[in-house]
């Protein structure tokens, strides 16, 4: 063991107040190619969740054993994927927060927050790790920092009103002093904003609205002023950045009200889009919009991933409409679009004998973004293929006029495919596809030096598949629990371990078996 | 000057249109006036996705989704005559991809001979949380009726109506469409869900005056009484 992760680990298993120094700034800045640590929810800040790790193997992975598993004891959302900074792994559940062993699952401390507002969704999808301090989100808008050695409270910043709909679900991002988070709640008629705050104080620096009014930039695309009041544009998974350049990618989800699209005419700026800012001032950049003026709950809720090809910067981003784009980012045009499931009626406005429409607003990519091998310069993409039926509804009168919802229905949960497909990263084009009939795969998807692709489906299969083909390697059932977290791979004493989050029960996975949120841990023997 | 002069020519052709506000009720439509509904409704449809009511709207209580402190559960009442009803049925149509072709019109213009129909547009007293609990304290009192199929809401608690006619009283059953579900914003700014949904009082008008006024009266979920006058040579 190193003596940086024996000293953290000694402290907190000798409950000392020995504070956490790091991870620092040029640790963060590392994070992507690290292989002692998994930093931020997508690893590092361009989202490759991608380890350079190789102990662990194609020709050896069948072997990995569980050496722990850590039960939380409470059931609910558990989207995370477990991070850990010097041999320790810290988890976000619903309200609690923890800090456990990465090799052994001990707990090392536990942090219970208590909203002061009404929760309108109490999922986390993980923390940012900066300068000994966890920061995360919470159902009733708050942003909190905790000391990463002991588990307590440091401050707690109230971001908006909950009683408003609005609510934190993303994985913040830490940069230079200041932590990046944007609100969530569009399905609750919210007028989502991102912001800047300062990492010691929790003052806020800067923020920016997702959907713009008066004379600020893309005002315009809301042809209806009015609506804008409760345009939606929500920020729910995490983000990604160019240090270099000091840009902030926020992938932005769908405008509200979320079928009656009649009442917001317009392209509906920023939502369903990768908004770009300059992370010091949070200006914006550039954006890109997957689908203008949605009618079908299609965000682009995953966080975008940034790569290099033959040294130009490209982005990937995938979406709950069953796509998978590609943007050059030198200028800034699209590369590709890519149908990663079968796509049908999006265009469509529902009938009252009911729409067949592909996929379904549970289905597509949710809350898990692609994955990037470099070398094989390959994006690798969990998707659900699942279509529905949408009725035409809700028939609601506004100042004189008719504005028209609809009603998704989904069809059975066992027609629905989960699917990790690997893609060309310049191109686009399939590479290989692993299916699992009839069971969802929601969860993140990860890659490794060892030519490994880890990820986990809605039974509670955690599998390993081969990335130069998609041959499953590998395949061991975490006690039933719904997988919708992430797999993270790192080193604690140099040898590897795999952490896996299971046991998911949220709406994203509704219909399957109600099995508490765990950690388990697996390794070579 | 001359500019102005033309737009508001053009607004007046516009008016013409959208609302036929010179124009008597045809309890019949004829061929011409079958065709003019279908294509209003179809472009309607076509250019907006949104169906603007214009002076069939007779009566708003909440013209926005913003609830004010005293708003009643009705948020408007429209009446539809038989060209409103055809040209709504059009834009329907064309809104789901499948436009009325002339028979189609035809057929439905026949249908709503002689008809009229006051259609209540209205949202649930509380939020969809309490509405069960609300609907069986109703059902245990004999207040509300059960509809296979349709979820327990406060439309279930409307009654029948009466239309007065040249001194004659007509009563119709109430018709739903709902309940569905939407956010409302209260008077304090918080966004609060609830149940939304149409009520429709249609009436046969055969052998009865078609012009002139005739007076609705109806209960709303929570026993509130309503008495709307309505001129139907007013309306086309």
């Amino acid at each position: 063991m190193k003596i940086p992760q024996l000293a953290l680990l000694t402290a907190l298993l000798c409950g000392s107040a020995l504070a956490v120094q790091g991870p620092s700034q040029t640790d963060l800045n590392n994070a992507d190619m690290a292989t002692d640590s998994w930093l931020m929810s997508n690893k590092g800040y361009m989202g490759q969740r991608y380890s350079p790790l190789s102990q662990i193997n194609a020709s050896n992975v069948a072997n990995l054993k569980r050496v722990c598993t850590f039960d939380t004891g409470d059931d609910g959302s558990f989207q995370v994927t477990p991070q850990i900074y010097r041999g320790v792994a810290f988890l976000g559940a619903g309200n609690r927060s923890y800090a456990i062993d990465a090799t052994t699952c001990k707990v090392l401390w536990k942090n219970v927050y208590k909203p002061t507002g009404p929760e309108v969704l109490n999922t986390t999808r993980g923390f940012a790790i900066a300068d000994g301090v966890l920061y995360r989100g919470t159902g009733d808008a708050h942003l909190i920092a905790i000391d990463a050695g002991t588990g307590k409270t440091l401050w707690d910043k109230k971001v908006n009103d909950s009683s408003n709909g609005y609510f934190l679900s993303s994985a913040p991002v830490a940069w230079n002093g200041m932590i990046f988070v944007g609100e969530a709640g569009a399905d609750w008629g919210v007028k989502a904003k991102m912001y800047a705050y300062d990492a010691k104080t929790g003052a806020q620096k800067w923020n920016f609205d997702m959907i713009p009014t008066g004379d600020q930039a893309g005002a315009e695309s809301w042809e209806k002023a009015d609506s804008t009041s409760t345009g939606g544009g929500s920020m729910w998974s995490s983000y990604t950045m160019d240090v270099d350049k000091g840009l902030l990618y926020i992938s932005v989800g769908n405008p509200a009200p979320d079928f009656a699209s009649q009442y917001r005419p317009g392209a509906n700026l920023y939502t369903d889009s990768v908004v770009v800012l300059d992370a010091a001032t949070g200006k914006l950049s550039h954006y890109y919009q997957q689908i203008s003026n949605d009618n079908k709950d299609y965000d682009t809720a995953a966080a975008p991933v940034l790569y290099d090809i033959n040294g130009t910067k490209r982005l990937a981003v995938a979406t709950k409409a069953g796509y998978l784009f590609g943007y050059n980012e030198a200028d800034q045009t699209q590369a590709f679009k890519q149908a990663t499931i079968k796509v049908m009626n999006q265009e469509k406005n529902p009938t009252a004998a009911g729409l067949p429409i592909c996929p379904n607003y549970s289905a597509g990519t949710q809350w898990s973004g692609p994955a990037y091998k470099p070398g094989a310069n390959m994006l690798v993409v969990n998707t659900v293929d699942w279509c529905g039926v949408v009725k035409l509804g809700e028939v609601r009168l506004i100042k004189g006029q008719l504005f028209f919802g609809g009603a998704m229905q989904l069809n059975p949960a066992s027609e629905a495919v989960g699917n990790t497909i690997g893609y060309d990263g310049a191109t686009g084009k399939e590479l290989w596809r692993y299916k699992s009939p009839g069971v969802r795969i929601v969860g993140g998807v990860t890659t490794t030096g060892g030519n490994l692709v880890f990820s986990g489906d809605a039974d509670g299969n955690m599998y390993a598949l081969d990335s130069s083909n998609g041959k499953v390697l590998f395949k061991n059932n975490i006690d039933k629990a719904p997988i919708g977290g992430g797999v993270s791979t790192y080193t604690v004493g140099g040898k590897q371990y795999v952490a896996v989050a299971a046991g998911n029960t949220s709406k994203g996975l509704n219909g399957v078996k109600n099995v508490t949120s765990r950690v388990a841990i697996f390794t070579l023997p | 000057m001359r500019t102005v002069s033309l737009l508001r020519r053009a607004a007046l052709i516009c008016t013409g249109l959208l609302v036929s506000s010179a124009a008597a009720l045809s309890p019949v439509l004829t061929p011409a006036l079958t065709a003019q509904a279908t294509k209003e409704g179809d472009t309607m449809s076509r250019n907006t996705g949104v169906y603007t009511w214009g002076p069939y709207l007779i009566k708003t209580y909440t013209q926005d989704i913003v609830l004010k402190a005293d708003s009643p559960e009705v948020d408007g009442i429209a009446l539809g005559t038989p060209y409103e009803r055809l040209r709504y049925e059009s834009f329907l149509d064309t809104f789901q991809d499948m436009p009325l072709t002339p028979e189609q019109s035809a057929q439905f213009a026949q249908k709503w001979k002689n008809k009229i129909s006051f259609l209540l547009y209205t949202h649930s007293p509380g939020p969809v949380s309490q509405e069960e609990e609300l609907w069986q304290q109703a059902y245990n009192q004999g207040e509300a009726t059960e509809t296979k199929g349709r979820e327990h809401s406060y439309l279930d608690l409307y009654q029948p109506a009466t239309l007065t006619v040249a001194g004659k009283t007509l009563t119709a059953k109430p018709e739903i469409d709902g309940p569905y579900g939407d956010q409302f914003t209260l008077p304090a700014g918080t966004p609060q869900f609830r149940y939304l949904g149409v009520v429709h009082y249609t009436f046969d008008l055969t052998g009865l005056p078609t012009s002139g006024s005739v007076t609705l009266n109806f209960k709303d979920s929570g026993g509130k009484a309503y008495t709307q006058k309505a001129d139907l040579s007013q309306l086309r």
